[in-house]
């Protein structure tokens, strides 16, 4: 069995208390011989990793490059999204290629979703004791 | 301006001006304290049931392991 890492819960509201704890994980994205560290929320729910513009920009991933253009739904469906796979590194687990939704939408936060992150990586929730273990795939 | 300054204002005013004006304050505490309300919309960001857009990046990823 592959070793696992432990993470906790984030704080996204210091004045809400421990409602505002969400499963924030430190992710480090790499796009050729660029990198840069995120925070990624894991989101059991969406059928997708999304990927907020300016992150893919910063990685220099450039939009005409991107495949072609695919149909979000909810909120993000408004906005123009394209497939885009970038190398992406946890903790001290070996790097696994995820693939993102790119999406032209600046507000949104760092998605990990089932396609496919939860693919790649099982993850146990604890959100009674705060902290998550995430476990790469065997 | 002083709150004393306003409150003769308030008065004055009839009493669906009031209940606007109580509304208008309500809705810039929320604005500053982050809170949610009743009868407001908030985002939900997650990308629900995109199984055809979940597809397209699965086919994205087979065809970039196999390029």
């Amino acid at each position: 069995m592959a070793d696992s890492g432990r993470f906790p819960f984030i704080q996204a509201d210091e004045r809400s208390g421990e409602a505002a704890l969400l499963p924030q994980l430190p992710i480090t994205l790499r796009h050729e011989d660029r990198s840069t560290i995120a925070q990624g929320l894991l989101d059991t729910g969406a059928t997708v990793n999304v990927l907020p513009y300016h992150i893919g920009a910063e990685l220099g991933v450039t939009w005409d490059a991107a495949g072609r253009p695919i149909q979000l739904t909810g909120i993000l469906a408004q906005h123009e999204a394209r497939p885009v796979i970038l190398s992406a590194s946890i903790g001290t687990f070996g790097p696994v290629r995820l693939v993102f939704a790119w999406t032209r939408s600046e507000d949104v936060p760092l998605l990990l979703g089932q396609v496919n992150f939860f693919m790649e990586f099982d993850v146990c929730f604890y959100r009674s004791r705060k902290y998550f273990d995430v476990t790469p795939k065997g | 301006m002083q709150l004393s300054e306003l409150l003769p204002n308030l008065r004055e005013l009839d009493r669906p001006d009031k209940l606007r004006a109580m509304q208008f304050l309500v809705s810039e505490l929320a604005k500053e304290e982050d809170i949610l309300l009743n009868g407001q919309s908030y985002p939900v960001w997650s990308p629900y049931n995109s199984f055809d857009a979940a597809n397209i990046l699965l086919d994205a990823l087979n065809q970039d392991s196999h390029g």
